[in-house]
């Protein structure tokens, strides 16, 4: 048995361990079941709100506002990150800002977004796409600055023009590391929106969350999320199954 | 001899009745949407003195509306939730819930009401055919108003889920909602100011009048374990209503004081609630709530009345 | 130019190179306190939702000097600190043995990721159905927040201890709790630090959010009250002041630990 395959079953055997000791736990009357929904109640709980249409279409719409933040993250964030590299003063002098943007708990800012954007999908793509924009420029940036300068020596030795070095020797160079910013930036952006449609009751799965909670629906609750965890592996899983696949090296 | 017995009979029975006055029962409340004039009939008893007189001390939680306030007794934090929707009692109760509706809270819709900005071409709920309106969640108080408006006017607004007063007004003044809900005081302001019009209300539905609309609660464990204190506190809750309408002027200083709003604005929220709207006792329309509950998905199945009545109530303190 | 742009590690004039980053960012500044003033004045936006720099001033002098404040402040940061604290410990003696033997860290590595990613705000209504809604809830949220990258950072540091470390140990026949303390903790310690700052960080995160959403003390509370009331300038002064303490704290710890 291949090592991969062992410590999947050893993980999968896990979780059917604890979804098994919980619910007994709860069967005795240790944990109230108004608390922790049993294991047991998870598999209907989640057809429910498949039939009633609180899987697919709010999957979609997370999806989509995440794709949209990022893809406005992209527009804004590259351009930014190369001119960062190409004016180096500019550079030098905004970097410990961005830095200390990426530490920063911009989500916190959510309550003046959604008195200026009001309660819509306006306000949770602005915060997927501020969430995204900072480690797209970061990225994008070292990305140039990663460019080997032996390949720019090579393309002035023929005379290459500003544009034409930029255009076929530094941008593809760059490439691979851009991508890794967008990965991180759409990886942040999903997470920030979710977080958001939860916040705000709004949107598509963390809204969904909320609503089970404020319906008293506590099985459908904890379907959606483990729902919203699943996705959030896949998605992680997926990108990174991605680079590697476009990075032969 | 006599003189120091009869002096210490007397500091024994100061301490007796020090002691009884110091030994107030601590009552903890969870109140939905802070100051609003319906749920601010607490904070105006305990101001009278009426809750001390029962001998009970209020903790009072704000919370920011019906399902929160639910969660607040339902997690053991509150006592008692104040002014919840009775659909999403009714879904909480037929869910397991350990909690049970102790009086009625709002009769009625007379505090509802729906605005639009001023340079709007909408008159009244009649030129709202396919315009769009605000209610607050799906299933809530203002969401029947708002269908029961539409039906009673016969036109088909465009119904969207607009969230609390603040996100709603946002929304209304940004151009993205024609039409916002809101309950006095809130906005008011902007309604003095000339910003906005007011083009429906709750009562101009008259067939609301019939129907409950939000309920107070109560948990289980608080019904069961402290009795006597939970029904000594619904006494002061009803006295404090007593009291409030006995007592308009005071009543309205004091809203407008708790609320930092004008005594004008204080007066004119006095008078879109009519007590009868406010009274504790009898739950009313429950035939109907049951209904829309199992419409709106917050039951799952059908519940006959004479279940809901054993299920859903246990009037601890009944007036009259 | 095509030398400077395309080399960009030249070495400049270091005085020159000084002056002008500063010039960059106070020009910087300026720009964007002036494009904000003329935002706010344009009527562009409706009500105010953008205020003019001098109200948000005023709301934030206003916010310093009431008494309210430091109250709700006290609150969250009892909240940040009592649940870091849980958070730490718990993601350090969870991410140890997660680290250290390779076969269970590579069985839970796939759930550990994917809770680690989920946003930790959706643990809210489980937390408060455990433990009700008041402080305890938000403790538990950022012991929950921290949790994570405390866990995750500490089995990375674990797995790159010099195995001679572990066999020395072992060869002590040193019980678990030794070898935790006496030859991981130790070998890791700089690993321990970038996970108290990660960790640091987002429990105050998932705090605030939590007040933000359900609360009755606290500054996301009183973030949230103006927001109801449209008290517009005073939600930014109390998000400017929440966001300050943030980066501040974030920055003391980055200057307390530094990473050598």
């Amino acid at each position: 048995m291949s090592r991969r395959l062992a410590t999947t079953l050893a993980g999968l055997a896990g979780v059917a361990a604890v979804a098994v000791a919980l619910e007994a736990t709860i069967r005795a009357g240790w944990i109230s079941p108004l608390i922790i929904a049993p294991p047991s109640s998870f598999a209907r709980a989640f057809a429910k709100l498949w039939a009633e249409g609180f899987v697919v279409q709010p999957f979609l719409l997370t999806i989509g506002q995440a794709f949209a933040a990022t893809a406005a993250a992209a527009l804004v964030g590259i351009p930014w990150g190369f001119w960062l590299w190409r004016r180096p003063e500019l550079g030098r002098a905004y970097e410990p800002w961005i830095g200390a943007a990426f530490a920063a708990p911009t989500i916190l800012l959510f309550p003046l977004f959604l008195v200026i954007f009001g309660r819509g999908y306006a306000t949770t793509i602005f915060v997927g796409f501020l969430a995204a924009v900072i480690p797209v420029v970061l990225k994008t940036r070292e990305a140039f600055l990663g460019v080997p300068r032996v390949l720019l020596a090579v393309g002035r030795s023929f005379h290459l023009s500003e544009a034409a070095l930029v255009r076929r020797i530094a941008f593809p160079a760059a490439v691979p590391a851009i991508f890794t910013g967008l990965r991180l930036g759409l990886i942040y952006a999903l997470v920030n929106i979710i977080g958001m449609e939860f916040l705000i009751d709004f949107g598509g799965l963390g809204r969904i969350v909320s609503e089970m909670y404020f319906r008293y629906e506590i099985p459908a609750m904890y379907a959606a999320i483990l729902l919203i965890v699943a996705v959030s592996w896949l998605f992680l899983a997926a990108l990174a199954r991605l680079e590697t696949w476009l990075r032969p090296r | 001899m006599k003189t120091i017995l009869s002096a210490l009979i007397g500091a024994i029975a100061a301490t007796a009745v020090g002691g009884a006055a110091l030994a107030q029962d601590k009552v903890r409340a969870a109140v939905g949407q802070r100051g609003n004039w319906d749920t601010l009939f607490i904070p105006q008893g305990v101001e009278a003195g009426i809750f001390k007189r029962e001998g009970i001390e209020v903790e009072i939680t704000w919370t920011r509306g019906g399902a929160e306030t639910l969660q607040a007794v339902i997690t053991d934090s509150a006592d008692l939730a104040m002014a919840n929707g009775i659909l999403g009692v009714i879904g909480a109760i037929s869910k397991g819930a350990p909690l049970k509706i102790v009086s009625a809270q709002m009769t009625g819709a007379a505090d509802m009401f729906w605005y639009v900005k001023a340079d709007s071409p909408v008159k009244s709920m009649k030129d709202m055919e396919g315009r769009t309106m605000g209610y607050s969640r799906p299933g809530s108080s203002t969401n029947l108003v708002a269908l029961a408006l539409s039906d009673h006017f016969r036109v088909k607004p465009k119904l969207v889920s607009t969230g609390g007063i603040p996100d709603t007004r946002t929304q209304v003044m940004s151009g993205q909602i024609e039409a916002g809900w809101s309950v006095p005081h809130f906005n008011f302001d902007l309604v003095s100011e000339g910003k906005i019009r007011i083009i429906a209300r709750g009562t101009d539905v008259p067939s609301l009048n019939d129907q409950t609309v939000r309920v107070n609660v109560a948990g289980s464990k608080f019904l069961t374990g402290r009795r006597d204190v939970a029904r000594r506190f619904m006494k002061g809750y009803h006295d404090s209503i007593e009291w409030v309408y006995a007592n308009p002027e005071k009543a309205v200083a004091f809203y407008a004081a708790f609320n930092k709003v004008t005594p004008a604005i204080a007066k004119q929220t006095y008078e879109s609630f009519p007590k009868a709207a406010v009274a504790p006792w009898p739950v009313k329309g429950l035939k109907q709530n049951l209904a829309e509950a199992l419409e709106h998905k917050q039951l799952e199945k059908a519940m006959p009345e004479a279940d809901a009545q054993k299920v859903l109530f246990d009037f601890v303190y009944q007036a009259q | 130019m095509a030398e400077t742009t395309l080399t960009p590690l030249s070495r400049g004039v270091a005085a020159g190179r000084g002056v002008s980053t500063l010039r960059i960012r106070a020009l910087t500044l300026v720009a964007i306190l002036a494009a904000w003033e003329l935002l706010a004045r344009s009527g562009l936006l409706y009500e105010d939702v953008v205020p003019p720099l001098e109200k948000v001033a005023v709301a934030f002098v206003h916010l310093l000097l009431s008494a309210e404040t430091y109250r709700h402040l006290g609150v969250t940061a009892w909240e940040v600190l009592t649940g870091f604290a849980i958070g730490f410990a718990a993601g350090v003696a969870f991410g140890v043995p997660v680290g250290a033997q390779r076969f269970f860290g590579a069985a839970v590595q796939p759930y550990v990721d994917g809770f680690a990613t989920a946003p930790k705000i959706i643990f809210l209504p489980i937390v408060m159905l455990a433990f009700g809604t008041g402080i305890g809830s938000k403790v538990a949220l950022a012991a929950l927040s921290a949790f994570f990258p405390v866990a995750i950072n500490t089995a990375a540091g674990v797995r790159q201890i010099d195995p001679v470390f572990v066999r020395v140990g072992r060869s002590f026949r040193l019980t678990p709790l030794q070898m935790m303390f006496r030859i991981y903790l130790p070998a890791m310690r700089r690993s321990l630090v970038t996970s108290m700052r990660l960790g640091f960080g987002l429990a105050v995160i998932g705090c605030l959010l939590a007040e933000i959403k359900f609360s009755n003390a606290g500054l996301g509370h009183l973030a949230i009250e103006h927001y109801n009331n449209f008290r517009v300038p005073d939600l930014y002064a109390v998000l400017i002041l929440v966001f300050v303490l943030a980066v501040g704290a974030n920055t003391l710890m980055a200057r307390m630990m530094p990473r050598h």
